[in-house]
């Protein structure tokens, strides 16, 4: 069933996405082929300045479609559907965390694209893949770099589905009392993120572990940290969300 | 439709069983109960204390005047909101994922992908029901004359309604319910759909569906549920109510909900 729901998933999106993708491909030929034909005119430059902006909103528009494709197909009138699915809660948030997840990274991906085919000298993208590193403990790491983008991702949404979660329980101002619940987990965030970092740094202080510390492995133990933090952070948003949707369930 | 529990629990016969107390058949839990179901909203509750059960085979009418809490029970058994007190059992099962696989809901507004073509909706329902008998959808939709290949958005609010019951009532689920089937559309419409209604449903299947418009579903119902802000005030079946009281449901109900 969680394959069903994903497919429909890429299905709705795909009819906002695949237009965009193209409409900034074609953008980025322009571009180029602007650039090639009269070097410095206005018009190169008015056409670059289109195709910045079409950038730029092809990440608003991930963001806003993001954020509807959970209110309205799960919150909306076609939770209707949605919820009486013979389907979990569970299938329903990963279909949206993954789909959602494979579409902001596909914006990054035609941001680099297409920013190859605009520019006349070098590759973005060609940078990247020389850069990969040539020996595996090195490419450990670039995977490790991956793993806290797509956790940091997953965060960001999940913190957003919670705030829709929390917000879908007030009657009437639903839409109001999301945003008041991304205001206040933020500040709650931030409290806690404070916390945290005061309490670590005391422990490691005081207990002079950072003494002990090797430290060479001091960066590992960064990395392993911030990764831990994120699941952590993923892990009680994700099980709020579940829960909300489970037993607290408030279809207008 | 057969006639077995014709039971009435508002002055019920003495030779006969009410409702409320029966036992349930042996080994199999009722398809729906409620016991105590209440929801409230701030300060308001739509439904108040609500106990009844729902016996198989049979399709009952839960009728009610605006606001008497007919769609708010609907959803409670969909598991679109959670009660505020009491429970709703489906097969002795809490609204969840298995609850949701026996039961197919129409609810009274459009909840539709309005940007799919109708094909396109028949393979959702398709993909997801195992109950769902396509063949069935295609012959109701060619019936009404509604183009597969259309967008739903493009149809008209009353056709829009035809192709979400034409959905609903091809699945071969256990219990249907259904909110205000028959509210927004034409009465050529209207008179189709009760008899899909009734010639769809497999004798072991059940019908619960809400409506005020009592005349046209009279002749078609079993039971009947009165609600009354929020509370059950009459259950039992039509053909006592109507030897008992010496007049129709509907001429029952307008002096019950006289304004």
């Amino acid at each position: 069933m969680l394959g069903k729901l994903i497919k429909y998933e890429f299905q709705a999106g795909s009819r906002y996405y695949l237009p965009l993708f193209i409409l900034i491909a074609i953008a980025a030929l322009f571009c180029r082929l602007m650039s090639s034909l009269a070097p410095a005119t206005l018009l190169e430059f008015m056409v670059s300045a289109i195709f910045a902006l079409l950038l730029t909103a092809m990440f608003v528009i991930t963001f806003v479609i993001t954020i509807q494709r959970f209110y309205k197909n799960l919150l909306g009138a076609e939770g209707y559907l949605m919820f009486t699915l013979p389907v979990s809660v569970h299938s329903h948030l990963l279909s949206k965390l993954t789909a959602a997840m494979v579409w902001n990274c596909a914006c990054l991906l035609m941001l680099v694209l297409s920013v190859d085919i605009a520019g006349r000298e070098g590759s973005l993208f060609g940078d990247m893949l020389r850069g990969l590193p040539a020996d595996l403990s090195a490419l450990g790491d670039l995977l490790l770099v991956l793993l806290i983008g797509l956790l940091s991702l997953a965060a960001a949404l999940l913190f957003f589905y919670l705030a829709m979660a929390i917000g879908q329980l007030f009657g009437q101002q639903r839409l109001l009392a999301s945003f008041g619940a991304v205001i206040v987990m933020s500040i709650a965030q931030q409290i806690l993120l404070v916390a945290a970092v005061a309490v670590g740094f005391n422990l490691l202080a005081f207990n002079s572990l950072l003494a002990n510390i090797d430290p060479d492995n001091i960066g590992a133990l960064a990395t392993g940290g911030v990764i831990a933090a994120l699941l952590a952070v993923c892990a009680v948003y994700y099980f709020l969300t579940h829960w909300l949707l489970n037993k607290k369930l408030n279809l207008q | 439709m057969n006639t077995q529990n014709d039971n009435i629990n508002l002055n019920p016969p003495a030779a006969e069983t009410p409702v409320l107390t029966a036992p349930p058949a042996a080994g199999a839990a009722p398809l729906l109960s409620c016991v105590g179901l209440s929801k409230r909203f701030g300060h308001t509750a739509a439904l108040d204390g609500a106990t009844f059960e729902l016996q198989r085979g049979r399709i009952t009418g839960l009728l009610g005047p605006n606001g008497s809490g007919k769609t708010t029970l609907l959803k409670l058994a969909c598991g679109l909101i959670a009660p505020s007190a009491g429970a709703i059992l489906i097969n002795g099962l809490a609204p969840g994922a298995a609850s949701k696989r026996a039961v197919s809901y129409l609810p009274e507004r459009s909840y539709l992908n309005d940007w799919m073509r109708v094909e396109q909706l028949v393979k959702f329902f398709a993909d997801f029901y195992a109950d769902f008998d396509s063949a069935r959808a295609g012959e109701m939709l060619h019936n009404l004359g509604i183009e597969p290949k259309a967008r739903l958005k493009t149809l008209s609010k009353g056709n829009q309604e035809k192709v979400q019951l034409i959905l609903v009532m091809s699945r071969n689920a256990q219990l249907y319910l259904l909110d205000e089937p028959i509210g927004g559309v034409d009465p050529a419409a209207r008179e189709y759909i009760i008899r899909t209604i009734i010639g769809n449903y497999q004798p072991e299947s059940t019908v619960l569906l809400s409506t005020h418009i009592i005349t046209d579903i009279e002749q078609a119902l079993d039971d009947v549920i009165f609600l009354d802000h929020g509370r059950v005030t009459l259950q039992g079946s039509v053909d006592d109510i109507r030897a008992q009281h010496g007049r129709s449901v509907d001429s029952l109900f307008r002096e019950v909900f006289r304004c």
